[in-house]
């Protein structure tokens, strides 16, 4: 069985916006399931957690809400980014590549490659 | 520009008579409710539903709520004698008798079934309020 892994705040923030720049404007529990789809089941989007991050983006400016009827016609709170959420997706994305092929080299590392 | 519209949405807010707070209520709810129809169409019964969302959400703040009344009870505040006060020994026996009240309606104490019956199942209409009353 997998284990659900604990989503940290930053990279939440990174998968949202990402997340509604492909999708286009979603609200909270759409954009929870779909990032657990995304990560194959393996993230569970804790509830509080990312309406924080909703909320922090929003403040940000990253994000634009607007209530409008759901598929099943109940009333929600649609998440649209924003230009200024579309660059900074861009620069968090510039930051996080280095990052991660960095992370990336020392998981491969082997004791022969530094004799 | 923050402060700006910070200080926007309170004035709005104390205009139009509404609390802070209201607006990701409404939308925490809203959440709920749309994992409620979910579960419900993946094949959980209504009563399971509900008594998945009481165990996370209501549990918790009914076993408070009997500690603090214990507490009340047990631990009272000031001269011993005040325990033996009939106004006193009423007003727990109320708070009590509202904590084991809202467990029968809200079958905290176990799945369905309470104080020996089994409680009929929501139907379709009801389940949305069952979100609302969590929260």
């Amino acid at each position: 069985m997998k284990q659900k892994l604990d989503a940290q705040r930053g990279t939440l923030a990174l998968m949202v916006l990402k997340t509604l720049q492909v999708l286009g404007p979603l609200h909270g529990y759409r954009i929870a399931r779909r990032i657990a789809q995304i990560s194959d089941q393996l993230l569970s989007v804790n509830q509080g957690t990312l309406y924080a991050v909703l909320l922090r983006l929003e403040q940000a400016g990253a994000v634009a809400p607007e209530w409008r009827p759901s598929e099943n016609n109940r009333r929600a709170r649609f998440y649209r980014p924003t230009r200024a959420g579309k660059t900074l997706l861009e620069a968090e994305k510039r930051d996080w590549e280095p990052t991660a092929a960095i992370i990336a080299r020392f998981f491969e590392l082997k004791a022969e490659d530094l004799a | 520009m923050r402060m700006l519209n910070r200080l926007f949405a309170r004035v709005s807010n104390f205009g139009f008579g509404r609390r802070g707070d209201e607006r990701p209520r409404e939308e925490m709810e809203g959440h709920v409710a749309m994992q409620a129809e979910e579960n419900v169409r993946a094949g959980m019964t209504p009563a399971e539903v509900r008594h998945g969302f009481i165990g996370r959400f209501l549990k918790p703040l009914h076993r408070v709520q009997a500690l603090r009344i214990e507490m009340l009870y047990k631990f009272p505040v000031g001269l011993p004698c005040i325990s033996r006060c009939p106004l006193r020994r009423a007003r727990v026996h109320q708070a009590r008798q509202r904590v084991s009240d809202r467990g029968r309606i809200e079958g905290i104490d176990s799945p369905g079934v309470t104080d020996g019956r089994r409680h009929p199942a929501l139907s379709s209409a009801e389940l949305p309020r069952c979100g609302r009353v969590l929260f």
